[in-house]
């Protein structure tokens, strides 16, 4: 009993916590589907995305850049061994648009949902 | 031996004594891998958004037309001791291992839309801690240019909306 109780004590006082961060996401993938290169005007980008995140002049043209990120954390505390995961994946939009204020190009990824808990030695 | 044994347990259960693994990932790789079946002098920024995605950072460089793809993942094992006693303190990084992948794609385009320069690379930090990714000019680059971008979005806070309405030549 003796021998077994250094190797239990950790296990009864350990803790371990789930974090989850993320930031508010104004639209979805029916908005980014209503984008039509060629079509679509800035106008009509700002009424189904909204603002920006960020802007960049760009040589021709401008991009109008939106993210939104969601981050997932798993800790476990063992007393002696502590183990500590983050992963953090982004829903991105960027739009290209021309100085005749047309979208010239699009491109998205919706990949904050792929945010993971889980052990450091997991993919 | 006994009167030792419960020593030594006693300084992890402390705090003294700490083991720390940690894992940190940021991004998918995928959009990285793919930069490599572009074709320059060929593709457009249309068809590189449409394949790869949105870019991580896209910024205008000179005559051209930058953006970046950025994948990182890092993993580092901790073997930490400290001591505090009233005013005095100590704390010693006994082990530190572990090792950072990141993954980049830099892909420039000229005024017309249309790919100049392609470059994709994997950089992994040296196992004493050195990340060598510093040292490459591509990824001392990424850093310079995240870094000015960051600073125009700072300075362009307060007059984005002026920005906006001005009429183009």
């Amino acid at each position: 009993m003796r021998t077994a109780l250094p190797v239990l004590l950790p296990l009864v006082l350990a803790g371990c916590f789930f974090g989850k961060t993320k930031d508010q996401r104004p639209w979805g993938e029916e908005e980014v589907a209503r984008i039509q290169v060629g079509k679509t005007t800035k106008a009509e980008v700002l009424r189904l995305l909204g603002p920006p995140k960020q802007i960049v002049r760009l040589l021709e043209s401008e991009a109008y850049m939106y993210s939104h990120s969601i981050q997932k954390e798993t800790g476990t505390y063992l007393i002696v061994f502590n183990m500590h995961r983050t992963d953090t994946q982004y829903d991105a939009i960027t739009v290209i648009i021309n100085r005749q204020d047309v979208v010239t190009a699009v491109g998205h990824r919706f990949d904050a949902e792929k945010a993971g808990y889980g052990f450091p030695w997991q993919d | 031996m006994r009167v030792l044994a419960s020593a030594l347990l006693l300084l992890p259960a402390s705090g003294c004594v700490s083991l720390r693994y940690d894992r940190a990932r940021v991004g998918t790789p995928r959009p990285v891998v793919d930069a490599r079946l572009l074709q320059s002098g060929k593709t457009t920024l249309k068809e590189a958004l449409e394949r790869l995605g949105p870019p991580d950072l896209l910024l205008r460089v000179g005559h051209v037309d930058r953006a970046y793809w950025v994948a990182w993942d890092s993993t580092n094992l901790k073997l930490d001791v400290s001591f505090t006693l009233r005013q005095f303190s100590w704390d010693a990084f006994i082990l530190g291992v572990g090792s950072e992948d990141l993954r980049l794609a830099r892909l420039d385009f000229g005024r017309d839309g249309v790919l100049l320069t392609a470059q994709v690379t994997d950089f992994e930090s040296a196992r004493e801690g050195e990340y060598v990714a510093i040292h490459n000019r591509i990824a001392s680059t990424f850093l310079e240019d995240r870094d000015r971008m960051l600073k125009v979005v700072e300075e362009d806070d307060d007059d984005e909306d002026v920005e906006l309405d001005r009429p183009r030549n």
